[in-house]
């Protein structure tokens, strides 16, 4: 019985195999011009220079095709790229973190466009099959406007991100006009909870940490080991915010407030406990200045009554 | 144990030490506390204590557990408490379910519930044939475990990422939670005191019991409701901390066989040795995990992965020396 299985995972294998083997006529898109392409993990890729069925694994992503005008071009997406409404329809190659490349292969796609974020696995199984994939990382707000030109440069629509980069400035520009008129010590101490469980928070090298900055805030997750990392209960008491920003959708303010000793956080006490939408704060994408926008007015909104819902 | 409690309450990234000691003195003197540092020491002992009551459960459960299944392999997860739990856990989180009973969340009962039915599966099997045979209760529990990992696995298969990372820290055993309140630990030290209580009072049928269920038959002892009141009362006090922190490792397993070296195999002073010894690793680990974070500044390890780094090296080596 066990032999037989072996047997039969031999032939497997073998077929496998054989339809690998069968599957690489990669020359087929290789007869395209390309052109090197220096991506944010330091990989020099050849991309096509006019790529036209795009794979893209990553929310953010997605919405800088869109923006820049590349979305008819995008053949697939991964659950999650909800934005714009257009790209809910596109089919769904797996999840951000659990990419299928059977079914990117399926999609013959002549440019993949991933995240430097966990997603190195399947940039290096694209590599083997010669499927040319570029990452992006933003470390800042200022790495989110280069990423949207550089797409425009992949995509040939360098105008078009041209434009939107000048929007996005004029969104961020107009917020660190305001907050350049308060004073350092009047910025409100701030704590903005990307998920509950662990409690987790944004630090120095996450674009998250910069936009807090920009829009007029100081950090209390500033200092901690990694970009995105866990903070100790009693630390973020100590730290003691002015204002909690919850931006994962799981905990309403009234659970927060009801955290062990968190009672006594100036945040809790004056019911300065908002909720922000994650999409528009933790995307490294063209709606950041959205973001931004929206952090500003929470950091700066008056406090009243009870917030709990 | 004492030096341990009092070393993990002066350390913690929301205060230093010197200020944590005056504060700490001002805790329980019921001096005037500035209010950050009130709540600031108020997690921390709320911390403190849940690893004591975890450390306490598992390591009399574990201990209980061995005499009763005559099994050096026995620890309080070995009936699939553990995979049950999880299993709980990770359908309240995957549901996103809200609510929950008293002090508890949805993920507390589920996993409370979860923890309980696997053991009540691995009980009815093993008592198929009228009484209860404790192999037949180790395979079952194996098994049991066994399916409910796989359960786990599906989960977190369909599951987005971001629940992921939820199921799978609370698969670690995590003290750091900001939702373990001080309520809940206290509804959860009642019960260990009630179960761990009950253990002692056991502690003579158990010598009896660990010499075989024939001999303890003709020494007087009811063997069936005995194992039935043990297995219970272990599940349950198991079940009750997994809940809390997770399936916290080894220490069930590593305490009680390090212990006996040292105290005999007389369950009297092992059980009350076992739980001192219990309560004092977990509650090094959670000191050491907060002091790699704040001085090392390294990135938060749960307290779970700390127990069984350190505790399946230290069973290895006792294994070496003893020779089963």
């Amino acid at each position: 019985m066990v032999r037989r299985m072996y047997a039969d995972f031999f032939v497997l294998a073998a077929v496998a195999g054989l339809v690998v083997a069968c599957g690489k006529p990669a020359a087929r898109r290789t007869t395209a011009e390309t052109r090197l392409f220096r991506d944010d993990l330091g990989r020099e890729v050849a991309v096509p220079v006019a790529p036209r069925r795009i794979v893209c694994t990553s929310p953010e992503m997605t919405e800088i095709l869109f923006a820049v005008g590349a979305g008819a071009r995008v053949v697939g997406v991964v659950r999650g790229c909800d934005w714009p409404p257009a790209a809910r329809d596109l089919p769904l190659v797996g999840d951000f973190s659990n990419v299928s490349l059977e079914r990117v292969a399926a999609l013959e796609p002549d440019l993949v466009i991933a995240t430097g974020h966990e997603q190195q696995r399947i940039l290096a199984q694209l590599e083997r099959l010669r499927v040319p994939a570029v990452a992006f990382l933003a470390g800042d707000v200022a790495g989110v406007k280069r990423n949207i030109r550089a797409v425009g440069v992949l995509m040939g629509e360098e105008e078009k991100a041209a434009e939107l980069v000048r929007t996005f400035d004029a969104k961020i520009f107009a917020i660190t006009s305001a907050v350049e008129k308060v004073p350092a010590a009047e910025r409100p101490r701030v704590y903005l909870e990307i998920s509950p469980e662990p409690l987790m928070t944004v630090a120095e090298g996450s674009f998250v940490h910069d936009a807090i900055i920009l829009a007029g805030g100081i950090n209390v997750g500033a200092g901690l080991p990694r970009p995105y990392s866990r903070i100790d209960s009693e630390a973020v008491i100590a730290r003691d915010p002015e204002v909690i920003v919850i931006c994962h959708g799981a905990k309403t303010p009234a659970a927060v407030a009801a955290r062990t000793g968190w009672r006594r956080i100036t945040a809790v006490r004056d019911n300065r406990i908002y909720e922000a939408d994650p999409d528009l704060v933790l995307r490294a994408g063209p709606r950041l200045g959205e973001g931004v926008a929206l952090l500003h007015e929470i950091f700066y909104r008056k406090p009243r009554g009870v917030e709990g819902r | 144990m004492v030096a341990v409690c009092v070393v993990s309450a002066l350390i913690g990234p929301g205060l230093g030490p010197a200020r944590s000691a005056r504060a700490l003195g001002a805790f329980f003197a019921g001096g005037v506390l500035p209010a950050d540092e009130y709540a600031v020491m108020l997690v921390r002992l709320t911390r403190l204590a849940a690893a004591l009551c975890v450390g306490v459960a598992l390591a009399t459960a574990g201990t209980a557990l061995q005499a009763l299944l005559r099994n050096p392999l026995a620890d309080p997860y070995i009936l699939g408490i553990a995979a049950g739990g999880g299993f709980g856990a990770a359908v309240a989180t995957a549901l996103g379910l809200a609510g929950g009973i008293a002090a508890f969340s949805a993920v507390n009962v589920c996993a409370f519930a979860g923890a309980l039915a696997a053991v009540a599966a691995g009980f009815i099997v093993a008592r198929a044939a009228g009484i209860l045979s404790v192999h037949a209760l180790l395979l079952a529990g194996v098994m049991v475990g066994a399916f409910f990992t796989s359960l786990i696995l599906l989960v977190l298969a369909v599951v987005p990422a971001r629940d992921q990372h939820a199921v799978f820290l609370w698969l670690m055993g995590d003290l750091a939670s900001p939702d373990i309140t001080p309520l809940k630990v206290g509804f959860t030290a009642a019960l260990v005191a009630v179960c761990g209580g009950l253990f002692v009072v056991l502690a003579r049928p158990l010598d009896l019991i660990a010499l075989g269920e024939e001999s303890a038959f003709h020494l007087g002892l009811s063997v069936e409701k005995f194992k039935i009141l043990v297995l219970g009362c272990a599940a349950l006090v198991t079940a009750s901390v997994v809940a809390l922190a997770g399936p916290i490792g080894f220490v069930g397993i590593v305490v009680p066989h390090a212990l006996r070296r040292v105290m005999g195999p007389r369950h009297l002073p092992l059980l009350t040795a076992a739980a001192m010894g219990g309560a004092t690793l977990v509650a090094v680990g959670d000191t050491l995990v907060r002091v790699t974070a704040d001085y090392l500044s390294m990135p938060i390890v749960p307290v779970g992965v700390f127990t069984a780094l350190v505790g399946a090296p230290y069973f290895l080596a006792i294994l070496r020396k003893k020779g089963y």
